[in-house]
């Protein structure tokens, strides 16, 4: 038998001997569901909580200043008013500015400690990759920054320990990603399908041959940690076969693309400007999402301690965010930035929200997990947190909810995880946590 | 000293830095795709701890398919003119995947791989075209766990014990001095087992002349003093916004790789050199930073004053690393004085406490409300006030960091900050024999910095840590103390340190990972 024959043939038979499974692809198939997520991380705080949290609870609430720009959406979002992170474990120099972004999708309660002080790892998979992954998701990060990730500060999403999923910088990269070896609609023929299925078949071939190359490669090394790194790749290998084998399938079906999904224009290299990368890399993810490209998405909007000027917003007057404005507490200004910032997402949910989905929208069907990894100041307590979409699922939506005492955010992640079809009992330092009471 | 014990067998993937240098010299391609894999734990760019898991994998498919479809479209006629006939020949072919897998598998090439090879070309040739094969043949070897990951295994001997072969040396040899895999004549003398430690020596002085390995040895200087933003700097206009020309900024690599070129490479070598040289390399944009001027665009050795300047640790790069990346006055003596305390003399000093740094300014603001009208020293030392946990942690590292209090965070030499003069001399400082406790300047300090043999096993040890890709504690103790010794017995010549770690056995002896 092939290796590739056993993969499948591995993969149907545990589908049939395994009920939850079995049930949660039917779950996945049903019209009736979240299709897809984004999880958005703001940073750098709030000067008082009354800027970013409404003071009423329930579904009768007036917008705080930060929120007024998305009013509009109030009927599709819940606020959480009283989420914290996890306080503990090793904490690398900088305050929480390292180590709070890699908890915060997390749940894990500190992180990693690396040996020189200054950086840290993740302890464990975040949510998104979680959910990616229990419902056979595609995934992409995206970093509006300019600046590579290089620490925690802008890595907030992981596959595992120690095991960052670095977020892509460039827009074009993310188009390569996204859109570089998909067909775009309408061009389809059967020549063209003939010549992509080929390729297809070819890349599988060439992949075939890599588990070849690593089992021999594997048969030279002693010692278990050194064969850990080889178990890794070939897993990697084995899950870059099934994402080819699909699209073999999808080819061979020639299955049509959705009437609405049309390929965006690679954006080739840009400026450095912030609001310039920023609609670059959400265009590309909403036109991704309304071709099903990717399912699970990551944003990292800034990084802990950024330092953007904001001089595209009318009435900003500061040369740094961060220490002028944030450590200086300079509360005007710093409304203004996280006004942009909020807008930006409402924005995103807003044509989402205009875009039909069967008998719903797109926001309906999708579920956007906006947050700070910061809250007043170096505070990791009373986090920002706001749910956009998600109805599909069942979260009813249009809420403001004040916890009546502090609830950390392993919680709310698996309220999240549960609502798009994950079914977990708990995740990161806390893995019978449970879901969030009242969301 | 402790007994030599060898590190551990591993293998480890080509960091990011080693993949773009390797594919280019294999295939005459830039490998222009952003990478964000390396594994700088240890300090050093490398890929030892890093596991090649889906996200890496997917980045370097898509990025290794556009190098191979570059490679057949654009090199490969030229590298090998046989694929210019027609019709190309099966023994073109096969010369083909001889050359190119003997290099890419930096030796590990033979007849029963390449007649492998050959026949996957075969298959993929029903289905596609000539050169489409080759391409996604070229793909296949470019994402091959042999080229992606340096091994360091080793064969037990006849003595028992384990001993990289002559490919693995040659790999770890060019890789720690080049960044790249070995060339022709290395790969050559490997293949051919005559890797004796003569001929080992004169590789590793034909390389350091080259330009990757001149490349590489200011890289090494730069992880060592902590300077990895300097490339940020040349490449990110915003990256320090205390630069009022993004110019200035941009210039600063090039300084810093000039000066440790022209010691190292063009010059005598000395360690004591790089900390006591009063020159530097200036254009344009930096010479200002000196109180000079210049009209040229490319950098020019200039003499500074031996008073203000002395040294690797008074350059203009070095010292504007090391501050605020925002306020063109604030220093940081916190990291100037860790980066002595850990990396010139390896001692360690504990992690942070954790202290809110925040709320701490706003007490301190309260009973001193001019206190941001201090100098950064004076802003510090009333900081250290706020807890006997403050001092006793600080006290260990600060007054080297006050030792730099003339240097401001442009790296200009200054004496007055916030109209209040600077006060740089310390009387406290505990930093053992050698080293006394009062000093005027870090220019003062350097002298007895250099004397002191701790820097010359320190910087020992960086090296090592930098060659092996791990820090394993006490495996590096004896080794680096072998190779601190033999540094100050030559008169602290780093080449000559270069050459006696690439040829000694100690480099080449492994220890088995399994119990």
């Amino acid at each position: 038998m092939k290796r590739r024959d056993f993969v499948f043939g591995s993969l149907k038979a545990m589908i049939l001997l395994n009920p939850v499974l079995s049930l949660r692809l039917a779950s996945a198939q049903s019209a009736n569901r979240i299709k897809r997520a984004m999880f958005w991380m703001q940073c750098n705080g709030y000067s008082t909580a009354s800027d970013f949290f409404p003071s009423q609870a329930g579904t009768n609430f007036t917008m705080s200043p930060i929120l007024q720009p998305i009013a509009d959406l109030r009927g599709d979002m819940v606020i959480v008013n009283g989420i914290n992170l996890p306080d503990g474990g090793f904490k690398p120099k900088g305050n929480n500015h390292v180590c709070s972004p890699a908890k915060l999708f997390s749940g894990y309660n500190g992180v990693g400690d690396v040996g020189n002080g200054e950086d840290g790892s993740h302890l464990g998979p975040s949510v998104d990759h979680i959910i990616a992954q229990r419902l056979n998701m595609r995934t992409i990060e995206v970093s509006i920054d300019p600046r590579p990730p290089r620490t925690l500060r802008s890595r907030p999403f992981a596959r595992g320990a120690n095991q960052p999923k670095v977020a892509i910088t460039e827009p074009s990269q993310v188009w390569s990603n996204l859109f570089g070896n998909a067909t775009p609609p309408g061009q389809q023929n059967n020549e063209a399908l003939e010549q992509r299925l080929t390729f297809l078949r070819a890349k599988r071939s060439v992949l075939d041959d890599l588990t070849g190359d690593l089992t021999r490669f594997r048969r030279e090394l002693a010692g278990d940690t050194e064969k850990l790194k080889l178990d890794i790749h070939e897993d990697a290998i084995r899950r870059a076969e099934l994402s080819v084998a699909e699209d073999i399938r999808q080819t061979e079906a020639a299955v049509p693309p959705p009437s609405l999904c049309a390929f965006p224009d690679n954006p080739g290299t840009l400026d450095t400007l912030i609001p310039t990368r920023a609609r670059a890399h959400m265009d590309l993810l909403f036109a991704a999402y309304v071709c099903d490209l990717v399912q699970v998405t990551g944003v990292v909007w800034g990084w802990s301690g950024y330092r953007w000027l904001y001089d595209w917003v009318p009435g900003t007057n500061f040369t740094n965010y961060h220490e002028e404005v944030a450590h200086g507490n300079i509360r005007d200004q710093w409304l203004l930035g996280h006004r942009w910032d909020w807008s930006q997402l409402g924005a995103f949910a807003r044509r989402l929200k205009e875009t039909p989905d069967g008998s719903s929208n797109m926001l309906d069907t999708s579920l956007i997990l906006g947050m700070n990894h910061f809250g007043r100041h170096h505070r990791i307590t009373q986090i920002p947190t706001v749910i956009f979409g998600g109805s599909a699922g069942g979260l009813q939506t249009g809420r403001n909810i004040i916890l009546p005492s502090a609830q950390l955010n392993d919680r709310l992640l698996t309220s999240v995880a549960n609502y798009m079809g994950a079914d977990i009992r708990g995740l990161g330092s806390n893995p019978n946590c449970g879901p969030l009471p009242g969301l | 000293m402790v007994a030599y014990q060898a590190p551990q067998q591993q293998i480890r993937l080509l960091s990011p830095r080693e993949l773009k240098n390797t594919v280019f010299d294999l295939t005459q391609v830039e490998l222009s795709a952003e990478l964000n894999f390396g594994d700088y734990s240890t300090g050093y760019d490398t890929g030892s701890g890093v596991k090649l898991g889906e996200d890496i994998l997917v980045t370097l498919m898509g990025a290794m398919e556009s190098v191979a479809s570059n490679y057949v479209s654009l090199r490969l006629n030229q590298a090998f003119p046989c694929f210019s006939e027609n019709p190309v020949t099966d023994q073109c072919v096969q010369s083909w995947i001889r050359e190119f897998s003997l290099q890419a598998y930096r030796g590990y090439s033979d007849a029963e791989l390449q007649e492998e090879l050959f026949s996957h070309f075969q298959r993929l040739s029903r289905d596609t075209d000539l050169r489409s094969a080759v391409s996604l043949l070229t793909l296949r070897i470019l994402l091959s766990p042999r080229f992606l990951y340096r091994t360091e295994m080793g064969e037990q001997q006849e003595d028992g014990r384990i001993w990289l072969n002559d490919l693995e040396r040659a790999s770890l040899v060019s890789y720690a001095l080049t960044g790249s895999m070995p060339d022709q004549a290395l790969l050559q003398d490997a293949l051919e087992n005559q890797l004796d430690e003569a001929t080992l020596r004169s590789h590793v002085r034909r390389l350091l002349q080259t330009e990757r390995g001149r490349e590489r040895v200011s890289e090494f200087f730069q992880y060592w003093l902590r300077l990895y933003s300097l490339n940020n700097l040349k490449t990110d206009a915003n990256a320090a916004p205390k630069f009022e020309d993004s110019q200035v900024a941009a210039s600063l690599l090039d300084e810093f790789r000039s000066f440790v070129q022209s010691v190292v490479i063009d010059g005598d070598s000395r360690l004591s050199t790089l900390f006591l040289s009063n020159h530097t390399f200036v254009n344009r944009h930096t010479a200002p930073l000196y109180g000079l001027s210049s009209s040229s665009d490319q950098m020019e050795r200039v003499n500074l004053r031996p008073r203000e300047r002395q040294g690797i640790l008074t350059l203009a790069s070095f010292l504007s690393v090391h501050a605020s990346e925002v306020e063109d006055f604030r220093d940081s003596p916190t990291e100037r004085g860790i980066l002595v305390k850990e990396q010139l003399l390896c001692e360690t000093v504990g992690l942070p406490s954790g202290i809110d740094v925040d709320s701490a300014t706003q007490s301190i603001l309260e009973t001193h409300p001019n206190f941001r009208s201090f100098t950064v020293r004076e802003q510090f030392e009333l900081m250290m006030e706020q807890g006997p946990s403050c001092v006793a942690c600080h006290s260990q590292f600060m007054p080297f960091g006050y030792l730099f209090g003339n240097y401001n965070a442009l790296g200009q030499f200054v004496t007055v900050q916030n109209d209040r003069p600077i006060q740089a001399s310390v009387d406290n400082l505990q930093a053992g024999e050698g080293i006394r406790s009062a000093y005027g300047s870090i220019v003062e300090l350097v002298p007895d910095l250099v004397r002191d043999p701790r820097l010359s096993h320190c910087f020992a040890k960086n090296l090592v840590r930098y060659t092996l890709g791990y820090s394993l504690g006490e495996d590096f103790e004896s080794i680096s103390w072998l190779l601190g010794t033999h540094l100050q017995q030559n008169n602290l010549v780093i080449s000559s340190l270069f050459e006696e770690l690439y040829s000694s056995p100690l480099i080449f002896q492994r220890r088995s990972v399994t119990p």
